[in-house]
Formats: C-alpha cells, structure tokens, sequence
C-alpha cells in the first residue's frame, strides 16, 4: 500500500479546528475561512528487511567507491563517526539507525581482523551525550564494547592535541577536523538525514570540526544567503561545507559515507492522533487528545516536559546509500524530498506554525526563548525550497509558551546570550560583532564543553544566526501564548489568541490576509511554485 | 515659620514602622513626622549664618528615620525634636548668595580643635558629632540645634556653605551633596588597576555613584543593576557599560571576568561592587559577585540585615562602609582628565597629589555631569505626605529625586522675601 501525499488544505465552513503545538502540549485552532493547512505526507513504507539493506548497502557503494569490505584490512585504524543525539527527533525507538548501521560496519570489520576501531561522536559544537543517550543510539553492545577500553569518543572541538589543521579552501576557509578521524586509514560516517540539511560534506566538515573552522560558514553573511538552508543548492551554508568537504578528501582523508533516511512515523500509538488529520480523528483519537491535552496543560512544566521526552518514535528505514559522500548524499536527498515535499502555490501573507516540545538541541532538556526563536525561524521557515512559504515582508505567528526557562547544565550560555546580548540588541550582525568572539573563548563555557554537557559557548549565537534570513525576510513575528516578557526580549510581540494575533499580524501585512499553517510534526516541506 | 518636624515618640515610631509596610500614607499619618510652625533656629554665635533653602531633597536615609526603618543606632546621635533635610540649596541670609550646604557637624561646624580625623582631612569619620555648643547630630537634618532643608529656614556653619555657580541651576545645586558622597565612596576605592565595577541599585544613590565612577574613571566598565524601566534609561544615559536586572549580577560577572563557577563559588568577579540598596539580598548578591580578594562598599544606608559570609571569609572579599565626605587626595596622574582649577579647594603637594574638599569637588564635576534633570519631582512643603510616598516608591514611580520645592514660600523675616 502506498502511503498518501501531503497536500494543502483550504479551510472551509466543514473544516474542524485544527491541532497545534504549543510546547509540551497543543490545543486546536479554528482558522479563516480560506486559510490553507500544510499537511505532511504520511509515512512511507519502510524497508522491510533493513539488516539486508544494510548489508548491501556497504557492498555496492554508490559513487566512486570501493564495497566496504575492500577498504578493510588487518592492521588498518578505523574510525567510525555518527550523528549525535540531535538527531532524530524525537529519539527513536530502539534499535536506532546508528545502532544497526554500525553493527554491520563492526562485523565487517571482524571479518577482516580489523581491531583499531574507534568510534566518535560527531558533535561539533553540540553538548556531549550522556551515558543514556550513548548507549541508545548505539546498543548496550556496542557501548559495553567500546566504552569502557577509551574507544567511544565525543568529538572535542576544543582539544587543540586532537584536531588537525587540514589547511584552507580556495575560498580562505580553515578546515580544521578531529585528528583521530582525519588520521585513520578509513572514516566511516554513520549518519541520519531526517530533513534535507542534514548530511553530505557537512557531516565531516561540522561535525568533526572545530570553532576556528565552523565560523566560515555558521555566521550571520553565510546564513542570511542560505535561502533555504534546506536547499542545498541554494544554500551559502552547503556551498562552503562542499568547498571544506573537497578539500579534506584532496588532503586524503579517506571516508566512507553511510546516510540513511527514516519516513515520518513520528508518534506511537497512545500520540497517533498527531499524526493524523483532524477529520479522520475517530472516537479513540478525540478521547486520547482531550485527555492528554488536559493533564499535560495541567502539569507542571517538568512533569509534562518529562512525559514528551520519553516518547521515542516508531521511525522505520526507508533508504540507505553508502560510497562517495555527493554520490550517496544525492541519492538520500531524493529519498528525504520523496517523503516530504508538498508543492505549495504561492506564497501567504502569514505563516502560522506550532511549536512542539523538542527541537536539535533540547533533546532531554529545555526548550528555552532561543531555541524557540530558533526552531521557528531556523528550522520550520526554511522548510521549503524556491521561496518561503510567507511572502517578503509578512509575519510569522509562532504557538509556543515561550517561558524564560533555561538548562543550566547544557545551556548555560544561552542564559547569558538572554541576559546580557539580547537586552543589548537583536540584530544578528550586531550580535556576532559585538559579542561572539567574547562568547565563543569564554574558559568557563569551554570548559562546561568539553568536560560537562554544555553546549559550546558560541552555540547560542549559532541559533541566532539560524534565523537571520527569516529576520531579513519578514515583516513581523508574533508568538501566540508567549510569555510577554521573553517574547518582547526576543524582539517579537505577544498574542494571546489567535484572534489577536491575526488582528495584529493585518497591521503589517494589510487587511484580509493570505494565511498558511504548517502543520508540523511531522515533518513536512513546501516547494513553493 | 512652616517646618516638618520629627519628635521622638515611640509609640509614634512603632506605629510608622508597623504600616510602613502596608500604606505608606497612613503610616506617615500615624508616624512621628509633622508640619507645624515653629521658631527658626537660634545662632549659636557669630560664624553662623541663616540660611533659607530653595530646594530641599529626600534622601533615602530621610524614608529611613521617617518610616522608622532603620535601626535605633542613630538615636543618640540625633537631638529631637528635629528637623528633616540634608541636601540643601539655599540662599545665605548673610550676603544672599546662592549657596549649597556642606550638611556633615564635624569639628570645624562646632566650634571645636580639630580631632585626628578632620586633621586628616577624614571629616567623615569626625569624633566630635555629639561634642560641642549645639545639640547632637551627625549633620544637619538630625539636629535641633540648626533646624533642615525641610523648613523655611536653618543656620548653618560659615564653614559649610558653598557658593552656587550661576552656570547651574537649583536642581544641579540640590544634587552636590548626595554627589559628594558618591564621589567619596568611588574616589577612595577605586584602586589602580581596578577595571570592572558594578553598581547595585539604580536609585539616586546608585545612579549618582555610577556618575561619578564615569567622571573619575572613564576607561572603567561599569555594570549596573537596574529594577525599572526608568533606572535602566538614566543609567545608560549616566554612561553604565551593561545594565543587568536584579538576579543576573552574578552571571554577568562570570561572564566579564571569564571565570568559573561553581555553585555559589566563583573565581573571579568585579573588581569592586557599590551596594546602593543595603538589603541582604543585595549584599549577599554583592559579595557573590565580586572577585576574591575585592571589595564590596556599602554606600546607601544598609539596614539590619542576614547574609551567608561564608563566601566573604572564604574569598577574603573586603566589606567596607562609605558615608559622606571630606578631603580626597586624587592622584595627578590617574587624573589628567580632569580640569581641577576652578576648585577653590584644591591644593598639590611636592609628590603630584592633588587635596580638595569633596564638596568642591563635587561642584567642579557638577559643572561637567549638570545632573537636574535627576529631579523628578518637586512638591511644596504643605504636601509633605505626597512626597514622601512617591520618595518611597521612586523606582516604580518612574521618580528619581524627588525634592522639596520652597522657592515659592515667604521668608519668615519681613523684607526678606525677595531673597
């Protein structure tokens, strides 16, 4: 059975009220007649046998690549990088992707006597795993095997005894990687595609790089001419990892990429309603999203945050390539636009997203003001390739409670970006002028880096920069059920219906606007025509 | 003659304490201030002078000894019945010029040899405030002898006044005093080598200390703490470098000193902290904050207060009180920025060391900062109540200094009234 195609709705007198993330919860909306609702496609079929994928995958590369088992030899150092904990969205359950692809590389390198293996947590900037979200990505196994001999290692981009300054593009860029990984006779790079941006050159080229090598292409020029970030070929973002990509292979950093991509079952079944549309909510569905909606409004924050954070999705395999990382990334970026995209026609005068409780970097934590601002206009606006779903100059409205609550133990410069840059000035290159470099050499965030589970200190800035194009594009953003306080610190403007909102949205985009919602999660991508 | 007066009458006093908390309307009705018409104050002899005050400012440890917040320390050291006001600009019934009170009693206003403190130039540590031919009281305002600003009239020691500069006006003028204590607590803290400060407290006090680190130290970085809307607009206007709210001080000081933290212990901080409120929890905030081996000043009236001095001992951080003001001996050097020769005071010695009297001091810097427009509020006597209620509430009242405006009231000596 083929899995139905996401499509655009238009609401009508018939339309039920629609469902929105509002953080840990979601209620239901009632738009204007003639606003259109972004539904993603539903879950495709996933591959039923993956441990056979798999195992062909690693022996008939795509590309310019030898079979897995040919780059393998006795005495050879292996090193085996893979996605870190902000991927996927939510956790998935057990097996996870990575656990499954990296048994297999493990096996084939036993077959082969390979024994130098080393296995790396491609982190990048991001805080390190915790000894929970390590052993489920990679199975009690893998973990019990490596972890305790000192060979399941999270990449430290602040070890200067363990990066490697591999020289610069054509375009000045410093490419600076992960030592071990950069010396081993074969990287192998495990990785998960949830959305389009994932993957490629940019798994190595951010994911084992250092600070002194991201900044070329995370700052606030690069971004604000990624349009989208979701679209690689229009994206400054891609452009420079691509250029950094070329050049550590030219330096012969030998790798073997492994991209995998999942379908979209998003939520088990006691959350299966999420997924569903709303006029296909049987009774079972409807008693399941009062009672949840209730008692998780009912909750404390930290009982209703807890409760979302354990949902692990039933997210299935649906494709996997292997080889020469653009030959494999190609193949995986149809695979991950085959499941996602929707055509949209034409551009609206609003955008209207809900929040949901986890974003990249609040995975098991907080979803604090700046994340919020930076799944909003970071991830969920550039959700689409040719133009944004909102035109130039219109307003986003965002459904999220916004509080000003922070993780101290992973994000604890994101606490003083709230404080002490954000009260000084939203504009992003303002910020990244003024306060970045201050930030990013701070030894006390460095140190919670490399030692704790902090986010780096530039990190932050990171999601600031993250939504600089849709800054550049909008009119406005209005964060509906905001906390008025962190929302106006934000820069943007409280609602508290969605009434109001649009009231004030027609203030800058005119009377009687066009109004698009996505409906999100799961995800869903527009090509705007 | 119209005058608030204070009376010591403690069942007055309890029951301004008791309502402070609630209604500060009642508790000034039921407290031991009140208007009456009363003598204008007596000479003591012949180098005292009449003073008729034009502008008269409330002062927080005025609100303090009003609502009967403070502490009974002060009480021997007070004569009632008294009354209220220690930041004067008046005019000199002597040679009607237009003059500021230096309000402190030291030796030199009583009459008295100078004791090793003044000697010093350490008027503010003087031993003599219960000595001498008139009644107890640390400063005008608190003694019965010399009356207050809050009246139509007080005396005043030919020692302690001060000619106005015609360039400034009343509201500059009314400012030198509280300008002068925080020229002091700055100028006698702030070491060499001392780069970031902060300032915690954006009232009078704490706007007037950020103005003067500005003025003597404009390579400082100046963090401020500041509660309202209106305190954070004057203290970016008053040149802070960041302006935190209340419970980021000691985040922002991790973070400009790019130290460590743990818990509660962190390894660097502020040089030096200028706690302008004087609450336990400010003073705690305060300490936290600066780095080990630094400095925290008390400069506003602190009251009773409990504070964990663990992290105190533990970090040898130095607690120190400032109050009013004497000689300051600025270094030439540290101080080229300034121009010092207008000041009457000012004298240097063989080694580069300049001498000046803060008062001097503080209209010379007067001159450059012109801080009127710190004046928010000007009420006439007769609305004492009104006044004192928006004192006490300043910061969320959008008021900075409020004052007592006597311009318009009639001289209590005939003939006198176009003084």
């Amino acid at each position: 059975m083929t899995s139905r195609p996401g499509f655009v709705l238009e609401v009508d007198r018939s339309t039920p009220p629609i469902l929105m993330w509002h953080g840990n919860s979601y209620r239901l909306e009632r738009f204007p007649k003639g606003a259109r609702i972004l539904y993603p496609p539903e879950p495709q079929e996933p591959i039923k046998d993956p441990k056979s994928a798999i195992a062909q995958a690693l022996e008939s590369p795509t590309g310019d690549s030898k079979p897995l088992s040919a780059l393998l030899h006795k005495g050879m150092r292996l090193v085996i990088a893979f996605d870190d904990v902000s991927l996927p969205l939510p956790q998935m359950q057990a097996p996870d992707v990575r656990q499954m692809v990296i048994e297999a590389v493990l096996e084939k390198a036993a077959e082969h006597g390979v024994d130098d293996v080393y296995l790396i947590a491609a982190l990048a900037l991001h805080r390190r795993m915790t000894e929970g979200e390590l052993r489920h990505a990679l199975g009690a196994r893998v973990y019990d095997a490596f972890h305790p001999r000192k060979r399941l290692l999270q990449h430290d981009a602040e070890d200067p005894s363990n990066l490697v300054d591999l020289g610069t593009t054509e375009h000045g860029e410093v490419v600076e990687i992960n030592k071990l990984a950069a010396e081993a006779d074969l990287l192998v790079y495990v990785n998960i595609n949830l959305v389009s941006m994932d993957g490629g050159h940019k798994s190595v080229a951010t994911g084992l790089a250092s600070y002194r090598s991201i900044r070329h292409h995370h700052n606030v020029k690069t971004m604000v001419h990624s349009k989208s970030f979701m679209d690689m070929h229009n994206s400054e973002l891609h452009t420079s990892n691509w250029r950094m990509g070329r050049h550590i292979a030219s330096q012969g950093v030998k790798i073997f990429q492994i991209e995998t991509t999942l379908n979209t079952d998003t939520f088990p079944k006691p959350f299966e309603f999420l997924s569903k549309r709303e006029w296909e909510w049987n009774l079972k569905d409807r008693t399941a999203f009062i009672a949840s909606s209730t008692s998780l409004q009912a909750s404390p924050d930290w009982i209703s945050r807890d409760i979302m954070h354990k949902i692990r999705s039933p997210y299935k395999l649906t494709g996997i390539n292997a080889g020469e990382v653009e030959a494999v990334h190609a193949k995986t970026l149809d695979k991950v636009f085959s499941q996602q995209l929707v055509n949209v026609e034409g551009q609206s005068d609003i955008l209207t997203m809900g929040l949901p409780f986890v974003g990249p970097y609040n995975v098991n934590s907080i979803m604090n003001p700046i994340l919020v601002y930076c799944l909003a206009l970071g991830y969920f606006f550039n959700m689409y390739i040719g133009k944004p779903l909102v035109r130039p100059g219109g307003v986003v409205i965002i459904s999220h409670p916004n509080k000003a609550e922070f993780d101290p133990a992973f994000h604890p410069s994101y606490i003083d970006f709230y404080e002490q840059v954000l009260t000084e000035t939203t504009d992003p290159k303002e910020i990244e002028k003024r306060f970045e470099e201050s930030f990013a050499n701070d030894p006390w965030y460095i140190h919670l880096y490399r030692k704790g589970n902090a986010y780096h200190g530039v990190h932050p800035f990171y999601m600031w920069y993250w939504g600089a194009h849709a800054l550049d594009h909008l009119g406005g953003v209005i964060i509906l059920g905001g906390d008025p306080k962190a929302t106006r610190r934000l820069g943007f403007q409280p609602a508290s219906t969605m009434m109001d909102a649009i009231e004030m949205a027609k203030s800058v985009v005119g009377p009687d606007p066009s109004i698009t919602h996505l409906h999100s999660p799961p995800l869903v991508m527009a090509k705007v025509i | 003659m119209r005058s608030l007066v204070i009376e010591q009458n403690l069942r007055r006093m309890a029951s301004a304490k008791l309502l402070a908390g609630t209604s500060a309307t009642a508790s000034l009705k039921w407290g031991p201030l009140s208007i009456k018409d009363v003598d204008p104050p007596g000479l003591p002899n012949s180098q005292w002078v009449r003073v008729r005050p034009l502008l008269s400012g409330i002062c927080g440890s005025d609100l303090a000894t009003v609502f009967a917040s403070t502490t009974r320390y002060f009480e021997p050291l007070v004569s009632f019945p008294f009354t209220p006001g220690h930041e004067i600009v008046g005019v000199s019934l002597d040679t009607g010029t237009r003059v500021v009170v230096e309000s402190a009693l030291t030796c030199k206003a009583r009459d008295l040899p100078l004791c090793r403190f003044c000697r010093d130039g350490k008027d503010e540590l003087c031993e003599s405030v219960a000595a001498g031919n008139i009644k107890e009281g640390i400063q005008i305002g608190y003694c019965k002898s010399t009356g207050g600003g809050w009246s139509q009239e007080l005396v005043a020691h030919r020692s302690q006044l001060w000619p106005v500069d015609d360039s400034l006006s009343d509201e500059d003028a009314v400012l030198v005093e509280p300008l002068a204590c925080a020229l002091h607590s700055v100028q006698s803290t702030v070491l060499h080598g001392t780069e970031n400060v902060a300032v915690v407290g954006a009232g009078t006090v704490g706007l007037l200390t950020l103005a003067s680190l500005a003025y003597l130290f404009p390579k400082l970085s100046i963090s401020v703490v500041a509660k309202y809307s209106s305190q954070r607009a004057a203290a970016s206007r008053l040149g802070a470098t960041q302006i935190v709210a209340e419970d980021e001080l000691e985040r922002s000081a991790r973070r400009l000193s790019h130290s460590f933290r743990k818990g509660g212990w962190l390894s660097g901080g502020y040089d030096v902290v200028f706690d302008c409120v004087g609450s336990s929890k400010s003073l705690s905030s305060s300490i936290s904050s600066v780095r080990p081996g630094g400095q925290v000043v008390a400069v506003g009236m602190p009251s009773q207060v409990d504070i964990d001095l663990t992290p105190l001992w533990h970090r040898e951080v130095s607690l120190k009180g400032s109050y009013a003001y004497g000689v300051e001996v600025l270094p030439k050097e540290r101080f080229t920025h300034l121009d010092l020769t207008e000041c009457l005071s000012a004298t240097e010695d063989r080694d580069g060391q300049v001498s000046i009297r803060t008062f001097d001091l503080a209209l010379c810097a007067m001159k450059t900062l012109r801080l009127g427009w710190m004046v928010s509020h000007r009420y006439p006597l007769e609305n004492y109540v009104d006044a004192l209620e928006k004192a006490a509430r300043a910061g969320s009242h959008d008021a900075i200094k409020v004052v007592f405006d006597l311009r318009k009231s009639k001289s209590v000596w005939k003939g006198k009234d176009d003084l």
